[in-house]
């Protein structure tokens, strides 16, 4: 059903999401760069506290903690930028969805094609930043960086759909997704190595969601490998379970929510 | 007969009105044992068909629910009972100018537009040139819609739809927009669809409209069907509907029962036929609607009826007709001192007084009295003859005492909005405007001729 609608749709969803994108700091003078600004900005506050301040290092001997950090960081900016605007699609898209007979799910994709289109940009200044400051070269393995940054926004994109239909009806819940998403990550070690947990700990640790797709992000670009069986098969499990919550509760809700746009 | 294009059966809408959105968890959560919601039907029992070439204009008042009606025949609202049957492609323009993307051209947005609606590139392509010749737009058809003047934007919006095939085009009041120029165009193009056989679907407030240009009509009040069919009887219906012209009684602010006490009491004087003045024929009871009387000083208007030539209701007049006027008033707290003069006052929709006279003013040696103690009542039978152009009016009523002896007019009741009517051309054929312009003056003309001979061409 989603899919199908999804699908005939698409270049509406394509389309839009170039525009969006195009045009969220037109008139600006460095333009599309200010995507890549922030992220940079928070890359530099970060290895100012957790290296100068805090002396944290990366896992592996020798690697610097901002070539590890920004491995991490950049995809989680571009899910957590997904899920925070997602969410609020609907709302946003209120005065179009009173009117026009476009399935809402449409809006959502938007945001995730948009999502993917930063987090590409950011594939793009890694090629830049690893050769350059970290001498690591682009191995065979980050020709499925497209892939693995899809599949992590995927899981965002069924997050997303639950939380944007369910924002509609609860105003609360744009609040505490707005909250709890600052906390979310550091639930996750992005800004820091999973070591620093007691070993026991550290298999729960991966069953965060969207831990392990950034992490299979972050080893695709250090360490040119991808994730051992183990680690599909709980991702494979998340992307099930939450995709069919999506698809009950977007099939359940979506008839009523433009009552209440 | 042929398959209709459009089926509706029994189509209702219902939205489920929460105080809190707390409350719908908690419904949630008790899988619904609990109960928290009201339901509030906005629109129910809708039910007709509609032929290949059909107009139908929906007439409704604010809230009566036609809006909600075109939503879910446009697919935006799911229907909660019934359903409906398209037979061919329907295109809806509910709303100007939304899912336009003002950093695109107008070209880009009319692709778009028509992309959302399902068209391919090569039926986009078939029609663009038309799109672009209709709307005017000349070289900002090139240009971002964010450069446009909101005319410009109604133009590339009606535009876009008037050209794509399809078999039923709903428009939403849309044309209350545009210059004079371009609604005639839209009108024109509205003419030759129909001609193709679309079937067009018009929800407005203007019963000019409907009366000039449609074949059928659906009148909705309050969220009920109130009658389908031929267009003249539903300008008729739709007249006679008594909501919101006057202030009806809401039924809601009346549970004081001190005041439905008085109101029997009021009631059964105003029923009692015993009146002092001039003989009149005075309307039953039962036919007057029943307002929430209006109180302004002294005054408490309790009775106010607008009856056409036939003696029925309404608020859909005819150019030239002579209407009737019957409003009641009671004296209260403070007798009325002087003669008492009350007439209605025409206002047109810019707010200027087309007309008023009371009656005074048409007769001052009418027999009145001098005096009128509280707890007495006032009745007034007024004739106006509609001698005005086509529109929308809103009628207010005024009530004076006139106090000879100080050559003084005091207004006792300060004019107060009593209803909305709309003046209506009898006639579509223009061969049969009677004036041009605000008002009928009277007046005549006498015209002689010679014939010529000249034959020099």
């Amino acid at each position: 059903m989603i899919l199908k609608e999804l699908y005939r749709h698409r270049k509406y969803i394509f389309e839009n999401a170039l525009s969006d994108f195009r045009y969220r700091y037109a008139g600006t003078a460095l333009g599309v760069f200010w995507n890549i600004v922030n992220p940079l900005l928070e890359t530099l506050i970060y290895v100012i506290i957790f290296q100068q301040l805090l002396g944290m290092r990366a896992p592996g001997k020798g690697d610097s903690y901002a070539l590890f950090l920004i491995a991490g960081l950049f995809p989680w900016l571009a899910f957590s930028g997904l899920i925070n605007q997602g969410g609020k699609a609907y709302l946003r898209n209120a005065n179009k969805l009173r009117v026009i007979n476009l399935p809402p799910v449409v809006f959502v994709a938007t945001e995730y094609c948009a999502s993917f289109i930063q987090l590409m940009i950011y594939f793009g200044l890694m090629l830049i930043i690893y050769p350059v400051f970290g001498g690591i070269l682009p191995g065979l393995a980050w020709l499925f960086l497209p892939v693995a940054g899809a599949l992590l926004l995927l899981l965002g994109f069924m997050i997303t759909l639950i939380i944007a239909n369910l924002q509609v009806l609860f105003e609360d819940v744009g609040e505490l997704v707005h909250h709890f998403i600052h906390l979310w990550r550091w639930t996750m070690p992005v800004m820091y190595t999973l070591d620093v947990f007691p070993e026991s700990w550290q298999f729960w640790m991966k069953l965060n969601p969207p831990y392990l797709f950034i992490d299979m992000v972050r080893g695709i670009i250090l360490n040119n490998a991808l994730p051992p069986a183990l680690d599909w098969l709980i991702m494979l499990g998340w992307l099930v379970v939450l995709g069919l919550a999506a698809a009950v509760i977007h099939r359940r809700l979506s008839p009523e929510i433009r009552d209440y746009l | 007969m042929e398959k209709p294009v459009l089926r509706v059966n029994n189509l209702g809408k219902r939205f489920k009105l929460y105080h809190q959105s707390q409350d719908r968890l908690v419904e949630w959560l008790t899988l619904g044992a609990k109960r928290k919601h009201t339901d509030f039907w906005a629109v129910r029992n809708i039910q007709f068909e509609l032929q290949r070439g059909d107009f139908l204009g929906i007439l409704g008042h604010n809230g009566a629910g036609k809006s909600t009606l075109l939503k879910m025949l446009s697919g935006v609202l799911t229907p909660s009972e019934g359903s409906f049957e398209v037979n061919g492609r329907m295109l809806s323009l509910l709303e100007l100018g939304t899912g336009t993307n003002e950093s695109l051209t107008g070209r880009e947005n009319t692709t778009n537009r028509a992309k959302i609606f399902g068209f391919s590139q090569q039926e986009v392509d078939d029609h663009i040139s038309e799109i672009k010749e209709f709307s005017e737009l000349g070289e900002f058809f090139e240009y971002p819609v964010s450069t446009y003047s909101s005319g410009m934007r109604a133009r590339l919006n009606f535009s876009t739809f008037a050209f794509l095939d399809c078999d039923i085009l709903v428009l939403d009041e849309v044309l209350a927009v545009g210059d004079i120029f371009f609604k005639q165009k839209c009108y024109q193009r509205m003419d030759e669809l129909l001609k193709n056989d679309t079937t067009i679907i018009l929800v407005t407030h203007s019963v000019q409209y409907v009366n000039s240009f449609c074949n059928k009509a659906l009148v909705i009040d309050s969220g009920e069907q109130v009658y389908m069919g031929e267009k003249e009887e539903g300008v008729r219906m739709y007249g006679r509907l008594r909501h919101k012209q006057l202030r009806t009684l809401d039924t809601t602010t009346q549970k004081k029962p001190e005041l439905a006490d008085h109101k029997e009491k009021v009631q059964e004087k105003l029923a009692d036929d015993n009146w002092q003045g001039k003989e009149m024929e005075w309307p039953p009871l039962e036919q007057f609607p029943e307002i929430l009387p209006i109180r302004r000083r002294n005054l408490v208007l309790e009775q106010f009826l607008l009856q056409n030539e036939e003696g029925v209701m309404t608020t859909v007049i005819n150019q030239g007709e002579m209407v009737t006027l019957y409003y009641t008033f009671r004296v209260v707290n403070e007798p009325v001192e002087g003669k008492i003069a009350a007439g209605v006052m025409i206002f047109d929709n810019l707010n200027r007084v087309v007309h008023g006279r009371d009656n005074y003013q048409a007769n001052p040696h009418m027999h009145l009295p001098e005096r009128l103690e509280p707890g007495s009542f006032v009745r007034f039978k007024q004739k106006v003859k509609m001698d005005i152009k086509e529109g929308m009016y809103i009628a207010r009523l005024r009530a004076l005492q006139v106090k000879e002896d100080e050559g003084l007019r005091e207004t006792i009741f300060p004019s107060e909005q009593v209803m909305s009517f709309e003046v209506i051309l009898p006639q579509k054929n223009a061969l049969f405007t009677r004036f041009e312009g605000m008002a009928d003056l009277a007046g005549s003309s006498v015209v002689q001729w010679k014939h010529g001979d000249d034959g020099d061409h």
